[in-house]
């Protein structure tokens, strides 16, 4: 078996704050080969943002910290890298990311063809403006923004949100990164934009043998892109396998629910099946299973330990006392 | 008819100068609907179509350009005085961010009290019990009265604010995105929730959505908004089986589903929503529509019926 | 719902006023400026009661008397005496009062006409909104001193005319400043749902608004304390403000710049006393304005 592109071993990032330590990311395992994209599907607070922030090498400054664990990316680990080399060799080079809001990531100050720019002068790609304006050019012309050597000399606020975003996009692949961190790209954008926004992911990954984690909390965006899907439950995750089987047959509690609690298209005035009660606490997480409170297959086994996780099929991986299919 | 708007308008001024604007956003540009006591009608729309500025509109929130707003008849433009107070009373909102919607500084008793208090002098035992009615009624604790909005999670905020719609018992409650602000397993709460209390109360809903799931889940009947205007509307089943307007239909087409082998068709739509403020030619629609001709650019179509309740806004939509 | 109940009764119960004591004790107190400011106060209240000698007893005798550590010093005067033989720290305690009790008026009075025409300004918006901010801009552009020449050449130089400049001068601040709050404000949804529910301008106002911006006034008057401190001390140092006998710190400088070359502690020490108040006060604003702003409350 080939090395994958992106190994994460039993990863455990800590928020330090005055309430206490949230145990964001408690024991996260997960990989990602080159041309794949792994959905990492999960609600607020379940710590697939931290994740991707700790891949990133972004936590916040004061308050958070990786506590154990290893990231390898060709057989380096990030999580043992100094900040130096992360800034100098990795972040935006090799490992780069999008984030949510295409407004806060742009600089209203600066022209586009700067901050398409940026990246190759940064990191020495491109020598004189000359050749950081051709490299600008070809990346905004990847992310399909047309005619971009008129709109290099725009400011942000003259493009539209979905423009924005792919000015985003063109950014972080500006040096031909490995990996891809793609933090709810669409969540903001409207439908019949977040649809073109699908389409321009798909290409890339073809396109570039680039590997992506996708970050999102809907399931619509996750099976529209992705090849494998992670779900992500109160720090860890719950199940992982292929995009067919986390929602042709899901075998965690988790999934299951959450596939049965939101409406979708097609169905029609009927009872959603909501999951009662709410996420435990992540500073003082239960020793058993997180979902075990609001689980309808909870035994007592379920809140004494942890449960170990299984391998169901080849890659379907899931982390439960009674994994399997929905009772009837 | 409980609701009525009729050829409702909002120009938004934009531009500096004391006394004169230079230009105007056209939020709403004649929408007309109705809504039937026990129903719920929908606006559902990208952002910028208008449906937050109608439903601003309908809460008194924002006066109208242009149109009338009835309710029960009574033109809402006419109302001051008693008359303002009974509207006050019979229609209520939910809004989306329920962290922005309850005052942080104020005990959950005293934010459910306060519609109360607006309409009526209210003895303390009577009032206690009528917030602890509607607590129950969300299925939150009476104990929860006395805390503060920070201490609950953001589906519990959702509670109290729809406990506070329910408190004087109103006849409507206008619903601007009431879940989008939820996280996913919480919303199916909710919405059940919502669900229930329309029965239990007999409330009618003015719901708007951008999530499409979601409105064919919960809406009866639904109209679609494009740029300022309505392109379609009909009951929820004429409108999701058979949608008529080409902007619907590419809507819908572009909703990604949570099935790896039914997606979305990656050439449903091009382009994006225009400016407001310099809107298309003809239907605002065309510079997107893969069936516009030339007509589009320059006739803006009529409304015309499409089916039984079913009507839309397109010069290729034939009636059924 | 029962999970409801169950994450419910794990809360601990706080009150507004806990969150703040919790918060206040979590960042490190201003403890030495707060105690400064004390002292300003202590003193302000005492005066001449805790003044070591009669601040205005003349003692010819005893002129010119340096601190007590200099050479020739004695710890009858610990500060020194000036030209006419008074005690620089009786001067200096009694002195506190004019200071503290300008910035109180100032506080007071401009805070809540400022901060109230702020409100409705920011509020109604439109034709009154302009018609005020431009008033302010009017009022912004003249200035403090020539305004006090005006004042006191009309009405007499006196302790009312400080305050009556002071308060024209500063209202203009938290009008300014409550204004661009309320804007924020008044767009936020519990208001909107609050005019949903029936509620009237007052209720609005008073529950919705007002304690909102409260934390904005506290700090802001904090922070006027060190300004206004200054500005009655340049008002008296010109002789428009406090007069004699009255001791004031701006008095006290005026009194002793003649003698600056042969008595350098007689305008030395007053200044350090408005130097040390307007640091405090500052320091103790910003922290305030640390505390109270939920944006930097994080971590």
């Amino acid at each position: 078996m080939s090395q994958p592109l992106l190994r994460v071993e039993n990863l455990r990032t800590h928020l330090f704050l005055k309430r206490g330590v949230v145990k964001a990311v408690d024991g996260v395992n997960l990989h990602v080969d080159a041309g794949e994209t792994l959905g990492l599907v999960g609600e607020s607070g379940s710590g697939k943002s931290m994740t991707s922030l700790s891949i990133l090498r972004l936590l916040p400054r004061q308050s958070g910290r990786i506590v154990e664990g290893h990231i390898w990316v060709d057989g380096v680990d990030l999580a043992s890298l100094s900040e130096e080399e992360m800034a100098r060799d990795w972040r935006g080079r090799r490992v780069s990311m999008v984030s949510q809001d295409p407004m806060t990531s742009l600089n209203p100050v600066f022209t586009v063809g700067d901050q398409v720019g940026a990246p190759f002068r940064y990191h020495g790609l491109a020598h004189g403006a000359r050749a950081v304006r051709e490299a600008a050019v070809k990346v905004l012309r990847r992310v399909r923004i047309p005619s971009p050597e008129k709109r290099l000399d725009d400011y942000p606020h003259q493009f539209s949100g979905g423009m924005r975003q792919r000015v985003v996009a063109a950014m972080a692949i500006a040096c031909a990164p490995r990996l891809l961190i793609a933090d709810e790209p669409t969540s903001n954008l409207d439908v019949t934009i977040q649809v073109q926004m699908i389409a321009l992911f798909r290409e890339l990954q073809r396109d570039s043998g680039l590997g992506i984690i996708l970050i999102t909390h809907d399931l619509g965006v996750a099976a529209s892109i992705c090849q494998r899907v992670a779900v992500m439950y109160a720090g860890r995750i719950v199940e992982v396998g292929d995009v067919r089987t986390i929602y042709r047959s899901p075998a965690h509690p988790y999934t299951q629910a959450l596939l049965n609690a939101i409406p979708h298209l097609g169905q029609r005035r009927r009872r959603l099946h909501a999951i009662a009660g709410q996420p435990p606490s992540l500073i003082d997480p239960p020793v058993g299973c997180r979902f075990a409170a609001r689980c309808s297959r909870r035994t007592a086994q379920c809140d004494a330990e942890y449960p170990p996780e299984v391998e169901l099929a080849s890659g379907h991986k899931v982390a439960c006392w009674r994994p399997g299919p929905e009772a009837a | 008819m409980l609701l009525e708007v009729r050829d409702l308008k909002k120009h938004f001024p934009v531009g500096s100068g004391l006394l004169r604007a230079s230009g105007a956003v056209r939020a709403v540009d004649g929408v007309s609907f109705s809504v039937d006591v026990g129903e719920t009608f929908a606006l559902v729309g990208e952002s910028g179509c208008g449906k937050t500025t109608i439903a601003r509109m309908v809460l008194m929130l924002e006066r109208p350009t242009a149109g009338a707003i009835l309710f029960d008849g009574k033109d809402l433009a006419g109302m001051s005085g008693a008359g303002l107070k009974a509207y006050r009373r019979q229609v209520q909102a939910v809004f989306q961010d329920p962290y922005a919607s309850l005052n942080p500084r104020l005990r959950v008793r005293t934010i459910i009290a306060e519609p109360i208090l607006a309409h009526e002098r209210s003895g303390r035992a009577a009032l206690r019990r009528r917030v602890e009615e509607v607590l129950d009624v969300v299925g939150l604790p009476a104990a929860a009265a006395d805390l503060f909005p920070h201490e609950f999670s953001g589906g519990q905020r959702q509670r109290i604010a729809i406990a506070r719609a329910l408190a004087v018992n109103p006849r409507c409650i206008v619903l601007d995105e009431p879940i989008s602000a939820l996280d996913v397993s919480i919303r199916a709460q909710v919405l059940n929730l919502l669900a229930d209390i329309q029965e239990r109360f007999r409330l009618t809903y003015l719901i708007i959505a951008h999530d499409l799931a979601l409105v064919e889940h919960f809406s009866t009947r639904v109209g679609v908004m494009y740029l300022g205007n309505m392109v379609e509307a009909g009951p929820t089943d004429a409108v999701f089986d058979r949608p008529r307007h080409p902007y619907t239909q590419a809507l819908l087409a572009s909703v990604p589903r949570p099935d790896p082998d039914h997606q979305p068709p990656l050439d449903a739509i091009r382009g994006e929503i225009a400016s407001a403020m310099a809107p298309p030619s003809g239907c605002k629609f065309h510079p997107r529509c893969p069936r516009a001709i030339d007509r589009c650019a320059v006739e803006v179509p009529a409304w015309r019926s499409l089916g039984r309740d079913h009507a839309g806004a397109c010069h290729l939509a034939e009636g059924a | 719902m029962t999970a409801d109940a169950g994450a419910l009764a794990t809360l601990p119960a706080r009150g507004p006023l806990a969150l703040l004591m919790a918060r206040l004790r979590g960042r490190g107190l201003p403890w030495l400026s707060m105690l400064m400011l004390a002292i300003v106060i202590v003193a302000a209240i005492g005066g001449e009661a805790l003044a070591p000698h009669d601040p205005n007893g003349l003692d010819l005798g005893a002129a010119f008397r340096p601190p007590a550590w200099a050479e020739k010093g004695s710890w009858a005067y610990p500060l020194g005496t000036d030209n006419l033989g008074r005690d620089i720290l009786s001067r200096i305690i009694a002195g506190a009062r004019v200071s503290v009790v300008s910035a109180l008026y100032a506080i007071v009075f401009a805070g809540s006409i400022g901060g109230l025409i702020g409100m409705i300004s920011g509020y109604f918006g439109g034709i009154v909104d302009a018609v005020i901010m431009r008033l302010v801009d009017i009022q912004l552009s003249i200035p403090a001193l020539a305004l006090a020449l005006v004042i006191a050449a009309v009405f007499g130089a006196d302790f009312g005319t400080v305050i009556v400049v002071i308060i024209v001068t500063y209202w203009t601040w938290y009008a300014r400043i409550v204004r661009g709050e309320i804007l924020s404000l008044k767009e936020r949804e519990y208001v909107a749902l609050a005019k949903v529910a029936g509620c009237g301008t007052g209720t609005i106002f008073f529950r919705h608004l007002l304690p909102n911006i409260m934390n904005t006034l506290l700090v802001l008057s904090t922070l006027q304390v060190g300004q206004v401190i200054i500005f009655e001390a340049s008002l008296s140092f010109l002789g428009l403000g406090i007069q004699a006998p009255d001791v004031s710190w701006g008095l006290m400088l005026s009194d002793a710049r003649n003698y600056l070359t042969n008595a350098w502690w007689a305008i030395t020490m007053p200044g350090i006393a408005i130097m040390l108040t307007c640091l405090s006060a500052n320091m103790v604003g910003d922290w305030l304005r640390d505390t109270l702003d939920p944006k930097r409350r994080q971590l």
